[in-house]
């Protein structure tokens, strides 16, 4: 059973040993994502351009999977298509097994874990390297990734170093960053060299051309398919853009958006395999084309998976990657997991201040937090709200569509709140979990301005 | 039999589901702001740890190529003057290979399997040098994707400095799985082209 986000945030809080890492490292990220995007005059123009091609691309998506699908097959690159997870499971593990391939190297891709694949395949007694620095550290903690970009975000440098003193006998308490990643290098490297098989995701599918385009900052994915006789790309149907021209806009604003960059170290991008090795690409469904179909959430869909809303979401900033329960968390993930799974994630859409930060970072200009909101009104309309959050809240509106009954009512529980201040957290516990309730004022504001303002006419 | 069926099943789920039509957009783009492409350049590069060197000409580029790597394991893909045997498993000190052009806004150079040959090579080794022709600099990579032809080649890539990752604490360390170490030399004069003034 998944636990609902607000007591697994809870948990993270109160309980992680170091709940601040998480939030130091994605404001550090956010940070540096305003200064590069600051820096582009065109910024904005770009965003819009980005949020217009994707909705292009989405409303004929038929046409444009069609188109991608002739021009690779005309590359020499083998297509399959898969409903779910599990089909694509089951063709991923088909290829390996006509290939007799022992283990795959794998780069990161949220489809595989949306799918989970790694899982899959251990089910089947393959091996499975993630190769991506961060990837690898959650693989070998036996943790999900708590961030879609920094997959090992809220783990210490002192926690890396005693994990990999555990699996890799590295020296105990070497908190050297570069010894740290070296020995990592070192420990996958014969992975690499002898690999037979490698499987990545896919940032852009280029319809025009049918190109695969990667982008990475270690070179892990590139070093794995060329390498490996047999590569593998995992790619979900919403990543395709029309033309070679629009990898244009989406380059210039996906590593400003996630960490800052310019542009990723390694920008590949794949028509055709290499002489007598195999390529091969699964177009998976999952969920995506009933979510098209979704009058208010289908925009969800333009998501470049930068990561720029949970770097600037103080809900997951503090309450930590991992307490959303799904594969991608954070402001876009909360509103993707209900248009999948309403019963399973319908918590989500509260996971959020509504501060419309993630809205305003967004590079294709996802109305996230509007989207939130609507998500909250289906819930409650199904009914799925229950009554410790929905009757406060009637009350609430009641009481504040009623200006006499607001002050009575405000004068009350300032005064009860400073003679028991513990009533609050108990009778509205789920709503100041992970708040600090302030101190409540001797007086309202209305009650200083119109003493205030007796003052100042008495002056 | 059964991947017909998801395909067809898949699009005609995509078919029954997908919004009214919405355009492309058909504005003209922003023009790049005017600048020195070459000083964005080395300022780029540089802010990514890599280093930019110049050169008369291409000839005076690999004689110093050849001097600087003597005793070391060089990969030549440019003349093919490699001291280390052709295998794939060697990794060089030094890597060399010709890049068709470089961008101004990021520090990047591009390359195809025409200059590389085994795709591979680009990965492996201590330190990548990219020999560019100095006149070949688009500002942005608008110009960068006009300039190029995708479906011609097997494959292409945008490098920009050396592999690199900050997933510990943030703090960046080069040489992850790739070289550790990026340079780009450039030939040759610079264009008198500065692009829009
Ligand atoms: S929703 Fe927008 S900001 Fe969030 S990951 Fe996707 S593209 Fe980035």
């Amino acid at each position: 059973m998944r636990t609902k986000h607000a007591q697994a945030a809870d948990h993270f809080i109160h309980e992680s040993p170091s709940p601040k890492a998480q939030h130091n490292a994605a404001i550090h990220l956010r940070r540096k994502r305003d200064v590069a995007a600051n820096e582009l005059q065109e910024f904005e123009e770009l965003r819009t351009r980005a949020s217009e091609i994707k909705k292009h691309t989405l409303t004929h998506l038929d046409q444009y999977l069609e188109e991608f699908e002739k021009n690779a097959l005309a590359n020499g690159v083998q297509v399959h298509w898969a409903v779910d997870g599990n089909e694509m499971n089951a063709r991923v593990y088909e290829i390996l097994k006509k290939n007799e391939v022992p283990y795959i190297v794998k780069s990161k891709s949220m489809l595989t874990e949306e799918c989970g694949l790694n899982h899959f395949l251990e089910e089947q007694g393959m091996e499975v390297y993630d190769t991506d620095l961060g990837e690898r550290i959650v693989q070998l903690a036996h943790e999900p990734p708590s961030h879609i970009v920094v997959p090992a975000m809220h783990k210490t440098r002192e926690e890396i170093s005693a994990l990999f003193h555990d699996t890799m006998n590295t020296e105990a308490g070497n908190l050297d960053a570069k010894y740290l990643t070296l020995s990592a290098r070192k420990d996958l490297r014969q992975r690499f060299m002898n690999a037979k098989a490698a499987v990545t995701g896919v940032n852009f599918g280029v319809a025009e051309t049918g190109t695969v385009t990667i982008c990475t900052n270690e070179g892990n994915a590139d070093l794995g398919v060329n390498k490996a006789p047999v590569q593998i790309h995992c790619m979900g149907i919403e990543k395709l853009i029309p033309r070679q021209e629009d990898l244009g806009v989406f380059i210039r604003l996906l590593a400003r958006s996630a960490t800052g960059q310019r542009i990723t170290t390694y920008t590949s991008h794949y028509q055709k395999p290499r002489a007598g090795s195999e390529m091969h690409l699964i177009l998976v469904d999952n969920g995506r084309s009933h979510h098209l179909g979704m009058e208010d959430f289908w925009e969800a869909l333009k998501c470049i998976r930068c990561g720029a809303c949970m770097n600037t979401c103080p809900v997951y900033r503090s309450g930590g990657g991992h307490s959303y329960g799904y594969a991608v968390p954070g402001p876009i993930g909360s509103i993707i997991a209900p248009a999948r799974n309403f019963e399973e994630y319908d918590d989500l859409p509260f996971a959020s201040s509504l501060c419309g930060s993630c809205s305003a970072v967004c590079p294709v200009k996802i109305d996230i937090h509007g989207q939130l909101l609507k998500w909250r009104e289906v819930i409650v309309e199904e009914g799925e709200v229950d009554t410790k959050k929905s009757l406060p809240m009637k009350v609430g509106s009641w009481i504040l569509s009623r200006p006499s009954w607001y002050r009575r009512a405000g004068k009350w529980a300032r005064k009860l709140l400073s003679w028991f201040p513990g009533i609050a957290r108990k009778t509205v516990n789920d709503w100041t979990k992970g708040r600090e309730l302030p101190e409540p004022p001797n007086e309202s504001f209305r009650e200083w301005y119109l003493k205030t303002r007796k003052n100042e006419e008495n002056e | 039999m059964k991947r017909m069926n998801s395909r067809e099943t898949i699009l005609q789920s995509v078919r029954d589901h997908k919004p009214a039509p919405v355009a492309l957009p058909t504005r003209a783009r922003t023009a790049p702001p005017p600048m020195d492409v070459l000083d964005r350049f080395v300022f780029h590069l540089d802010g990514i740890g890599g280093v930019t060197r110049f050169f008369e000409s291409r000839q005076a580029a690999l004689e110093t190529l050849k001097q600087s790597s003597s005793g070391l394991m060089l990969r030549d893909l440019i003349q093919g003057e490699s001291t280390i045997q052709e295998d794939s498993v060697t990794e060089p000190d030094v890597t060399a290979v010709e890049a068709r052009f470089a961008v101004a806004e990021n520090g990047a150079v591009y390359i195809t399997d025409q200059e590389v040959g085994h795709r591979q090579f680009l990965f492996l080794g201590r330190k990548l040098i990219a020999l560019v022709p100095q006149d070949a600099l688009v500002p942005d990579m608008h110009e960068a994707y006009d300039r190029i032809k995708l479906s011609s080649v097997g494959f292409g890539i945008f490098i920009a400095g050396s592999s690199a990752t900050a997933d510990i604490a943030q703090i960046l360390v080069r040489g992850a799985h790739g070289p550790a170490e990026m340079e780009v030399w450039f030939y040759g004069q610079q264009s008198k082209v500065m692009s829009a003034e």
